[in-house]
């Protein structure tokens, strides 16, 4: 009843509030703290602890910076939500940020152990039925490590249109439960699929299909030994179309294992937001680096591959002659390792 | 195109009138019904009620402010629909948000919920004109458009932690300020 008269009560409020609020953005200029490498490293500890992580917070810099740091104390409030690709809700933020409890969904059946999932996709990317499944869903909650709300559901899986089932599939529950509906496709994705080469990935992925570029960059340079120049630029349609062009096609062999001084070591680096939906990332990264390394950088881990260094310097030019500017800061968050 | 000119479209019933609505605050109008409602689908057909909606009442209605007009009528049909889904046991946002705000409103057992209603209306207008510009589009990023701390974190080129801080500090001056008013519901 009070949440019906606060909703009432915010509805009367003078609309040029609700304009205001509507076009609302910061000032473009201005230093702005981005999140410390030990915050970031804190954000990885926790998504690698909740074994599913919708929660995308690979924030803007995390390259830079040094995974291997040891976490603060009390700084879980860092974990972002992109709660409107959940579907049956169960997930809560308490008012500091913090997650507090989510469903998290794991496939029971022999031979899907690995597969898990935190969103859906839309029904005309779904293809044939691959089989039945039980899913083993329960409602944890982080800060004492409790489970509840327990439940086995039978479902039916699907194949993502081009997408190689050993790498993701979606599922529809055939019964209902808790937190999800019968009618949805929950994108599931393998914790354990790697990629021989771009090819691979592209190929295993349907790219073709499911691969977009946003709207931004920021291309990223250190500016002293403990701060970097962080630029960003706006891609307009011809330029994202261009980027996607070379993302398609460009070659680049598998790095087998993820090093950070592959970032720290590059004079400069280029993030470009982008969407690969198959593999169950609704926002991914894709970092270009001097050094001639190409990351993509999704929830489900890092794939790194090495297309040479006239490619990577061609994209950065790309974008730093074509994007437009929008803000530049130096922030002290570069710590090269010792 | 601006809005005066997209409301004289809807004053010569052209069908261009929508058209030009949803390229300016369609993208607005989902983000608010997807929030509250916690699925895209059923956003987009409240959107779409919203349109009709703004089809029916320009004219005669003539709104000053015609994006918060339009997400007022999409906030309306969302929480309307949401009333309707009680069953299905989701969190979407919004409600998520709108505990946070109940925690800072003092309660009272009065059952004149419209009356109520309305001063706390007028109440948060005043707190409103009391704010910085920047804490309040914050309040009402969370609270008016239910959009989540990362969102705006995201839209302000802030950390998800200073935006969680500011909500916190501007709840308390909100509790504050009813408190003194006098104003519970």
């Amino acid at each position: 009843m009070k949440n019906e008269k606060i909703i009432e009560a915010l509805g009367g409020i003078d609309p040029r509030y609700i304009a205001e609020a509507a076009e609302y953005s910061p000032a473009p200029s201005g230093v702005r703290v981005r999140p410390s490498h030990r915050r970031i490293a804190l954000v990885a500890a926790c998504a690698a602890l909740m074994l599913v992580t919708l929660i995308f917070t690979l924030p803007m810099m995390m390259p830079l910076s040094t995974p291997e740091s040891t976490p603060e104390s009390g700084e879980i409030e860092l974990v972002g939500l992109w709660s409107e690709y959940l579907l049956g809700g169960g997930d809560k933020i308490a008012s500091e940020g913090a997650l507090v409890e989510a469903w998290l969904r794991n496939i029971s059946t022999e031979g899907y152990e690995r597969y898990e999932s935190r969103h859906t996709i839309a029904p005309e990317y779904v293809g044939e039925k691959l089989g039945d499944v039980e899913v083993y869903n329960r409602l944890y909650r982080y800060l004492d490590d409790t489970v509840s709300g327990e439940e086995y559901l039978d479902a039916e899986i699907f194949r993502i249109k081009g997408v190689a089932p050993a790498v993701s599939f979606c599922l529809r529950y055939t019964e209902q439960g808790e937190a999800l509906t019968t009618t949805h496709y929950y994108v599931f994705y393998n914790k354990d699929a790697s990629y021989r080469d771009l090819d691979d990935l592209r190929a295993s992925l349907a790219a073709e299909t499911y691969f977009s570029v946003g709207d931004n960059a920021v291309y990223a340079t250190p500016a002293s030994s403990e701060t970097v120049d962080l630029t960003r630029y706006g891609l307009d349609e011809d330029l994202a179309a261009s980027l996607s062009e070379i993302f398609l096609t460009v070659d680049g062999e598998s790095i087998d294992r993820f090093d950070s001084s592959l970032f720290t070591d590059c004079r400069s680096q280029l993030q470009i937001n982008v969407s690969l939906i198959s593999d169950g990332s609704p926002y991914a990264h894709v970092y270009v680096l001097e050094n001639g390394h190409l990351v993509y950088a999704s929830k489900n881990g890092w794939e790194v591959f090495f297309i040479g260094t006239d490619r990577t310097d061609e994209i950065i030019r790309l974008v730093r002659r074509n994007g437009e500017k929008q803000w530049n800061n130096v922030t002290g968050i570069y710590a090269k390792p010792e | 195109m601006n809005d005066g000119k997209i409301i004289e479209l809807f004053f010569e019933r052209s069908d261009e009138a929508i058209i030009e609505l949803s390229e300016k605050y369609g993208r607005l109008a989902i983000s608010l019904a997807r929030n509250i409602l916690g699925d895209e689908g059923e956003a987009e057909e409240c959107v779409n009620d919203a349109y009709l909606a703004a089809w029916n009442n320009i004219p005669p209605e003539r709104p000053s402010a015609l994006g918060a007009y339009l997400c007022g009528i999409v906030r309306n049909l969302s929480y309307s629909r949401l009333r309707r889904q009680s069953a299905a046991k989701r969190r979407p946002e919004a409600l998520i948000a709108l505990d946070e705000l109940s925690e800072v409103i003092p309660s009272s057992e009065s059952v004149d919920g419209a009356a109520e209603a309305k001063v706390l209306s007028d109440a948060i207008d005043r707190f409103l004109g009391t704010l910085a510009a920047d804490d309040r589009a914050i309040f009402l990023r969370r609270y008016w458009f239910s959009d989540s701390v990362s969102d705006i974190a995201a839209r302000l080129n802030r950390r998800p932690h200073y935006i969680s801080v500011r909500l916190s500090r501007i709840r308390g001056r909100l509790k504050k300020f009813l408190t003194n008013e006098g104003i519970t519901i």
